[in-house]
């Protein structure tokens, strides 16, 4: 196992309340409560292949260090709740990184640019149809990693099989469920 | 007949239909119904929250406020059965969510539906009953691996089903439907779901982790109840073998498909594929003929304890008889001497 430790660029002057406070908004988990005691890294399944482990995430968080919105970590959490199931002290480090991966997306220090595309094109095809339509989603996943072909072998015989549909359902009251995301973005504002 | 209201989810129309038809088919075999929600919309998955929780909330929840008239939900799906629950206890409160959906023009009365897992579903059925008598072609010695994923049972708080680290309801379905669940390592380890597409090496490492537990647990089959899972742990074994290090491959089907062939379904229209049909036979033939050989090496030891017994009674007769002899000789030699010495 690889990346259980991080280089923090720059000095720690001070903790940075402002972005701690922030954090703490979005995720609704109180930092402090976290003593790193490093179960949530012993359990994550993703932990292995990210640039820094969850309690590291939740430290850096912590601090309120910039340096968090900048891991692979926040963006590659894949919300199995094994962190969350085991934490002693009841903190979510998977809605920490959530919230640290919005915050990274507004500061424009995004390090996984398909997992943001993943979250974002999923929710654009709902929004657009009420449904997931999976072979869209798929190909616009593509376009955004570039890595058209690794995935062939499985996709074309689930394609002749007809269970990628070329045609997708539509929900018939997509204009009252549009307003479920209209309602809540100026909620959040 | 009791009635719930069923929520496929989008990856049940196109990817998974097998799932789908085969948790109708269970379900209605053993008398419950299952009525789709009118024009149900996508729950929002394990993608939607990361955008933005509360849209997510709504979003599923519009699918709560439309169920609210037929009942409680099925959702097979373990993604789309956590997201409605995450939903409704959020909507259990007067907040901004709830409001939300009524500005929309969707209401939901708090307390009117609770969600439930196919999992779930089935597995009360079992306590309840009511599989007795619709097993008829048990899935005898067919050693299966029940493999829970992650949304079934947690996190704990929300799923509120079963042990989240340990969990057995599955087994005990499995059990019931003649097979032999497998004691396995990987039974809720996270499969990587979407995130194939993201990080290809990580999610392939997961499954195949997954995938040589259950074969060294020595499983013939690993049961699912989860598209994302499926996906992950059937699609690509080939690829594992060569370059992620899996032994072998092994079928992995949904668990209802299992219980739809222990039930005498048909079997195409469960998805049941022909080298899965034909280990199932070879597994119930091998118990039986175990069970059959079992029987008769019972009996011979029955007998054998039989003939020992007999064997011991006519030694103890012939010893006892041969006492008698000796006392009786002993005694008539007695008045023998006695009659000499009057």
């Amino acid at each position: 196992m690889r990346g259980y430790s991080m280089k923090v660029s720059g000095q720690l002057r001070s903790i940075n309340t402002h972005l701690k406070r922030e954090i703490e908004k979005l995720s609704g988990q109180k930092l402090d409560a976290c003593y790193l005691c490093g179960k949530c890294s012993a359990g994550c399944p993703v932990a292995p292949y990210q640039d820094i482990a969850p309690h590291v995430v939740m430290r850096l968080a912590q601090l309120g260090h910039k340096s968090v919105l900048e891991s692979k970590m926040i963006w590659n959490c894949v919300s199995c709740g094994t962190c969350v199931t085991r934490c002693p002290n009841n903190v979510d480090p998977a809605k920490v990184c959530e919230a640290l991966s919005r915050i990274s997306k507004r500061e424009g220090l995004v390090n996984s640019k398909v997992a943001l595309a993943l979250r974002e094109k999923f929710v654009d095809l709902i929004k657009n149809r009420g449904r997931v339509h999976e072979l869209t989603l798929v190909i616009q996943l593509k376009m955004a990693s570039g890595d058209w072909f690794s995935d062939l072998d499985v996709g074309i015989p689930m394609f002749l099989q007809g269970r990628l549909p070329i045609s997708g359902h539509r929900i018939k009251d997509l204009k009252n469920f549009k307003k479920l995301f209209e309602g809540n973005k100026e909620g959040n504002k | 007949m009791k009635t719930y209201a069923y929520y496929p989810g989008c990856s049940l129309e196109a990817s998974s239909r097998e799932y789908d038809t085969s948790v109708r088919a269970v379900f209605n075999k053993i008398g419950i119904e299952l009525k789709e929600v009118p024009d149900w919309s996508c729950c929002g998955s394990s993608q939607a929250h990361k955008i933005d929780g509360d849209m997510a909330a709504a979003i599923a929840g519009r699918n709560l406020a439309l169920a609210s008239s037929i009942g409680d939900i099925i959702a097979p799906c373990a993604s789309c059965s956590m997201s409605l629950k995450e939903a409704q206890i959020e909507l259990e409160h007067d907040g901004p969510i709830r409001r939300v959906l009524v500005e929309a023009g969707y209401e939901y009365l708090p307390g009117s539906v609770s969600v439930l897992s196919a999992v779930e579903a089935a597995y009360q059925a079992v306590e309840s009953g009511l599989f007795e008598g619709k097993i008829s072609s048990p899935l005898l010695g067919l050693k299966v691996a029940s493999y829970y994923g992650c949304l079934l049972v947690r996190p704990p708080k929300i799923a509120q089903f079963d042990d989240p680290e340990n969990p057995v309801s599955m087994d005990r379905i499995m059990e019931m439907a003649g097979a032999k669940p497998v004691e396995w390592s990987h039974k809720v380890d996270c499969c990587g779901n979407a995130y194939i597409l993201v990080d290809r090496n990580m999610t392939l490492n997961l499954v195949s982790n997954i995938l040589n537990a259950a074969v060294k647990a020595d499983a013939d089959v690993i049961a699912a109840a989860c598209p994302l899972c499926m996906q992950n742990l059937a699609e690509r074994q080939a690829q594992m073998q060569q370059r992620y290090g899996l032994k072998r491959k092994i079928p992995v089907v949904y668990f209802t498909q299992l219980i739809g062939a222990a039930m005498g379904l048909d079997n195409r229209m469960l998805g049941l594929k022909d080298d899965l049909l034909k280990l199932i036979d070879i597994r119930r033939q091998e118990e039986i003929a175990a069970r059959e050989a079992g029987r008769k090496a019972k009996e011979a030891e029955e007998r054998a304890k039989e003939a020992r017994r007999k064997a011991a009674a006519e030694k103890e007769k012939a010893a006892k008889e041969a006492k008698e002899k000796e006392s009786t000789e002993k005694e008539s030699s007695g008045t023998k001497e006695a009659g000499e010495a009057g």
